[in-house]
């Protein structure tokens, strides 16, 4: 048995780059949530990220709650809705 | 006294049927190899939902949507191709079997390819080893989305669900069976094997790969993080995959001879899991596990998608834990992110007279020590 790696281009980056532009800002509310959770609050979800990961074999409920609330608030803010 | 026990048994019973109905019925209309009074094999996937997905993906756009994200099919029928030259084609090392120098040239009257998709596989044939392919597949978009002229050699489409192959293909008939990327949504894998090997000649090859192992672990482990922190408790997003090690044996148990698995890894890269996903779906791999749940919140999935990226932190004096969870951390230095997927090869044959066997234990008339 032999497990061979290798890195294959799927093409995404070039469709990463097109979900920047503003044109799809106005599409699906889905599609904005995933633009404003990786560009406009990509400092706050980093720094949830990384409290997740330090407390990565032992997650409860909450654990990162200050982190997220911040995270929540940003998107929040930047959707322009509450849920 | 008489009443009453039979009665209660009767509401006992009820009762049982119902809270099994809750385990079992697809939310999509029961699956066609189940019904109320029967449990069939363990089920596992909702073959109806996957039908539906499979259908839309393949008809958005006009099938554009489906044609960009073949990228992983497309590599992977390529590296199945590979395979399927090697034992014809190999010198008799790897193949010393009743094939000698004549068989090179051998060429199949027909291949059927169960759960084709759209064909990834039947394109790659090349008409002077291959007359026909039969195209086998329970989505009717994916199947007839490409035009026959995209096909070098002869196509036989057939809708049918790939549970069921007994039904459209009669026992003892075929020469070689392949299946690209499709066995995965398969709930009775050991009954699938038994009946690829009912349709196949004597002496008839059995080509397979099928996403398992490890694919999709970092989704899977985003996910289920995000959902213990932001709602206290996991359900199923990514599919139970079948575990490499088992495969030989469920060759074996099916009947198979000269059995050949190897494992292969495809790693792709994204911008962020957002993408992930939307390629997942276009492909027609969004979730279908029986019972699982509809939505997931906006929160949770904005949590994943950060966990997801979450970049591997400076540890000054790692433990072995910490090294355990750096190699697993996901996110590239690049700031995309990979996803792993992992396809198991197999290759069988159906016994035949012809082909050799080991012999009879004690019939060894050389001493090992001799030659050592």
């Amino acid at each position: 048995m032999h497990a061979a790696q290798e890195e294959v281009d799927g093409g995404c980056a070039m469709r990463g780059s097109l979900i920047m532009t503003p044109t799809i800002q106005t599409t699906k509310p889905l599609k904005r949530l995933a633009v404003h959770a990786t560009t406009t609050c990509a400092k706050q979800a980093s720094a949830y990220g990384k409290c997740i990961l330090a407390t990565y074999t032992d997650v409860r409920k909450d654990i990162c709650k200050e982190e997220f609330d911040k995270f929540g608030r940003c998107l929040r803010e930047a959707m322009k809705r509450k849920w | 006294m008489n009443v009453i026990t039979s009665r209660s048994l009767t509401k006992a019973r009820l009762l049982r049927t119902q809270t099994r109905g809750y385990a079992t019925i697809s939310s999509s209309g029961p699956s066609p190899s189940l019904t109320t009074h029967t449990l069939g094999p363990f089920q596992v996937f909702d073959r109806e939902t996957k039908r539906k997905q499979r259908d839309t993906a393949a008809h958005k756009n006009g099938g554009a949507s489906s044609r960009t994200v073949e990228y992983v099919r497309d590599e992977i029928a390529d590296r199945m191709m590979e395979r399927l030259e090697v034992p014809l084609l190999s010198p008799p090392p790897l193949r010393p079997f009743q094939y000698s120098f004549q068989d090179i040239k051998r060429k199949f009257s027909t291949i059927v390819d169960l759960g084709s998709g759209s064909g990834h596989f039947a394109k790659l044939l090349d008409p002077s080893t291959t007359r026909k392919c039969i195209m086998i597949d329970s989505s009717h978009g994916a199947l007839h989305r490409d035009p026959d002229s995209e096909f070098e050699v002869e196509v036989e489409r057939i809708h049918a669900d790939e549970e069921n192959l007994l039904q459209v293909i009669n026992p003892n008939t075929q020469e070689a069976i392949v299946s690209c990327l499709s066995l995965h949504w398969v709930n009775d894998l050991p009954g699938i094997l038994i009946q690829i090997k009912e349709a196949l000649q004597p002496d008839g090859l059995f080509l397979g790969a099928m996403f398992g192992g490890e694919t999709l672990f970092e989704l899977r482990t985003a996910l289920q993080l995000a959902e213990v922190d932001r709602e206290g408790g996991i359900s199923p997003h990514v599919s139970p995959m079948t575990d490499t090690r088992d495969v030989t044996n469920l060759l074996g148990r099916a009947g198979f001879t000269l059995l050949t698995v190897d494992i292969d890894e495809v790693k792709v890269a994204y911008p962020s899991m957002w993408e992930l996903m939307d390629d997942l779906r276009d492909m027609g791999e969004s979730n279908a596990v029986l019972g699982r749940r509809h939505i997931i919140h906006r929160d949770t999935l904005a949590a994943a998608s950060a966990i997801y990226k979450g970049q591997p932190t400076f540890i000054p004096h790692p433990t072995f834990a910490d090294i355990a969870y750096l190699v697993e951390l996901h996110g590239n230095e690049d700031g995309t992110i990979p996803a792993t997927f992992q396809v198991i090869f197999m290759i069988g044959w159906k016994p035949a007279p012809t082909q050799p066997k080991p012999l009879e234990r004690g019939s060894g008339k050389t001493n090992l020590k001799d030659v050592l």
